[in-house]
């Protein structure tokens, strides 16, 4: 078929750059919006403009000359159009038969395109040819081309990616959460404006919305006088002030302080932070790949967890001991539509307990997937590592409900993390659970900053997971007649020392001839096989 | 000059004769290095002679030497022609005699040829360096 260059992905994905024309195209469409224009509707313009450019440039060609075609006999002095050859024109210079051992007759044109360029080409030509079309279709099928906003649909990302490039790198525009203006025309601004927005969120003690602002600082006599670029100028100067953040979900901006804000909606715990590992899920039997998706960690990838389910009304989660230690939850992609979140920034919500009724600030950290706040109600509980954490939402969007199944007054022989001597040990101790929990995954832990010191040793002596499971594999088969080690158990227990993904446990554990695989998940491990 | 654009997996590559023009190198010695002794036989007699090549894509015609054709019509159906044996350039270059030189992806390469990989195809003929007139088809004046 015939492209044109905007059909082609090579054109979008390689060649398309905004250029200095686009830039001034751009600027125009904003000041004659007068309001600050969304990057989509720049690039949709953009795409617009530049299949409408090459549609003009086409028919003035066509214009100018007649559609080449194989079949066509042609004389010297015709003026022809070449679509295979982005719709070049050049006029027939000469004219000779052709050879060729399967084809029999035919003529060669020799076509001249102007500077000095000259190409033959076939003519009179009766058989089969790509080209060889009547004139209507050859024209019908240049203009059955993917129309512009399907084009925008297929390499939207790339396309957003260079205007938002460009668009940075140029001053005369300014931006909030993709939303573009100019900046000559931003509403005047003045120092004191930010204290009174600080005192403001100061006193609220929570976020602000922007409107909330815009009336406490004074700029509007009612609500209903406050325009989008003022709301955009006021997002801009305090996006702009290290003093403020956007903590609002995806399509709501609400303005905190920085200073109000705990530190792990900026920077993640260290103690979820996971040195890059790697694994080949397609090594693993069937066992060991569902229980990735079980386990639902959320280094584990996409398409290797678990799937979330549009209809759930609630999802259940098991938090292993990293989450525990920090008070937080797994950002996975069956707990991602009961959080509000943005892709910009942390969102700060309100967590709602789902037993009293009590209500206290959580943060969805959508970019190192966790969600952040929860540490004082784990421990309030008395949770475990391995205690069935559901979620729901709230009524109110920024309202997440969070609670656990409630088993007071059980006593159960748990996992406990014991220290003897220099290392860490599991022994089964009677313990008051007051929850429900994951048999495999439950690990107790009555004195964290002391296992804290192992996990920081772990850390620093970049000990291998496989070192890890040596150590803590013969610790936990104790705790069993059969000697036996579920994979989750061995999951659990090395995240007591280290952050890490189920898939790199299982890698080792599969890889390696010290771990002998027994039925349903279940391992041992020999060590006198260790170095082999 | 052209400006160089980084080709993909994706992107077509033919084996552009003009190349051979340009750089004065002879087409019908290389051609007589990839033909089977058949061919050889059959090409004794057509010393200097040309046909006219048709550009399935545009219609660009270029007189090329007549074993090019030779070799087309005659190892079309040689398992041999493609021995698992020959050079990555080689069995691309092949490929193209055998197809008449209709443009193909790395990928599509792969699937013909059937070892490397279509990145090590793409790495072997998509460089700046270009190998036996074998580029990128983006045809254009």
């Amino acid at each position: 078929m015939i492209q044109r260059k905007t059909q082609t992905s090579e054109y979008w994905q390689q060649q398309f750059k905004v250029s200095h024309k686009d830039i001034e195209n751009i600027y125009q469409q904003v000041l004659e919006q007068n309001r600050p224009v969304d990057l989509n509707d720049i690039a949709i313009v953009l795409v617009r403009r530049q299949c409408n450019e090459e549609e003009l440039q086409v028919r003035s060609e066509f214009q100018d000359g007649k559609l080449y075609q194989p079949s066509n006999s042609y004389n010297v002095d015709e003026k022809l159009v070449f679509p295979a050859l982005n719709f070049a024109t050049g006029t027939v210079t000469q004219t000779r038969s052709g050879q060729h051992p399967d084809f029999g007759n035919f003529t060669v044109i020799t076509v001249n395109f102007g500077n000095g360029s000259t190409k033959d080409f076939v003519a009179n030509f009766t058989h089969e040819h790509r080209l060889n079309t009547d004139q209507e279709q050859g024209l019908a099928s240049l203009q059955g081309l993917v129309p512009p906003d399907e084009i925008y649909q297929e390499y939207q990302d790339v396309i957003c990616n260079r205007i938002r490039a460009a668009l940075e790198a140029h001053s005369d525009f300014v931006s909030v959460n993709d939303k573009y203006f100019l900046a000559d025309l931003l509403t005047e601004f003045h120092e004191g404006l930010f204290n009174i927005a600080d005192a403001a969120i100061d006193i609220n003690k929570g976020p602000l919305a922007t409107d909330a602002l815009v009336e406490q600082m004074g700029l509007v006599e009612s609500p209903d006088q406050i325009t989008d670029l003022m709301r955009f100028s006021v997002n801009y100067r305090l996006d702009s002030d290290e003093r403020f953040e956007d903590v609002g979900p995806e399509g709501q901006v609400l303005w905190y302080l920085e200073r109000m804000a705990p530190p792990e909606a900026y920077y993640p715990p260290r103690r979820l932070q996971m040195r890059r590992q790697e694994y080949d899920a397609s090594d693993f039997d069937a066992d060991l790949f569902a229980l990735l998706s079980e386990i639902d960690d959320e280094a584990t990838p996409a398409d290797e967890a678990e799937l979330p389910d549009e209809n759930a009304r609630r999802v259940t989660v098991v938090i292993n001991y990293p989450h525990w230690r920090v008070g937080t939850l797994p950002l996975t992609p069956k707990m991602l539509p009961f959080f509000p979140k943005s892709y910009h920034n942390p969102v700060r919500f309100q967590f709602v307990d789902g037993r009293t009724g009590e209500k206290f600030p959580g943060w969805t950290v959508f970019d190192h997937k966790y969600v952040f706040g929860l540490d004082d109600w784990y421990k309030k509980n008395k949770l475990p590592v391995g205690a069935y954490i559901t979620v729901r939402s709230g009524k109110d969007p920024m309202e997440v409900i969070v609670e656990f199944q409630n088993t007071r007054g059980q006593r159960d022989w748990v996992r406990m993390v014991t220290i003897t001597g220099n290392r860490l040990s599991f022994q089964m101790t009677p313990a008051a659970i007051g929850c429900k929990y994951d048999e495999l995954m439950i690990i107790g832990d009555t004195s964290p900053e002391s296992t804290d010191k192992f996990w920081l040793t772990a850390e620093d002596r970049n000990r291998s997971v496989f070192d890890l499971l040596c150590e803590v594999f013969p610790e936990l088969s104790k705790l069993n007649p059969q000697s036996t080690v579920h994979a989750k158990t061995l999951y659990s227990a090395v995240n007591v020392y280290r952050r890490t993904a189920p898939g790199v446990v299982f890698q080792e554990l599969i890889s390696r001839q010290c771990f002998i695989p027994m039925n349903h998940g279940y391992w041992t491990y020999d060590p006198s096989l260790r170095d082999k | 000059m052209a400006k160089f654009v980084r080709p993909t997996i994706d992107t077509k590559f033919y084996i552009d004769f003009s190349w051979w023009q340009q750089k004065g190198q002879n087409l019908r010695a290389f051609l007589q290095s990839n033909a089977c002794p058949d061919c050889q036989r059959l090409a004794e007699d057509t010393q200097d002679q040309t046909f006219d090549w048709i550009n399935p894509e545009t219609g660009e015609v270029h007189e090329i030497d007549v074993l090019w054709h030779i070799i087309h019509t005659h190892c079309k159906h040689d398992p041999n022609f493609l021995d698992s044996r020959i050079p990555l350039t080689s069995a691309v270059f092949r490929i193209f005699i055998l197809n008449d030189n209709t443009p193909l992806s790395p990928v599509e390469l792969h699937e013909q040829i059937r070892k490397k990989s279509p990145e090590l195809i793409l790495k072997t003929i998509g460089g700046r360096q270009i190998y036996k007139g074998i580029k990128p088809f983006v045809p254009a004046v």
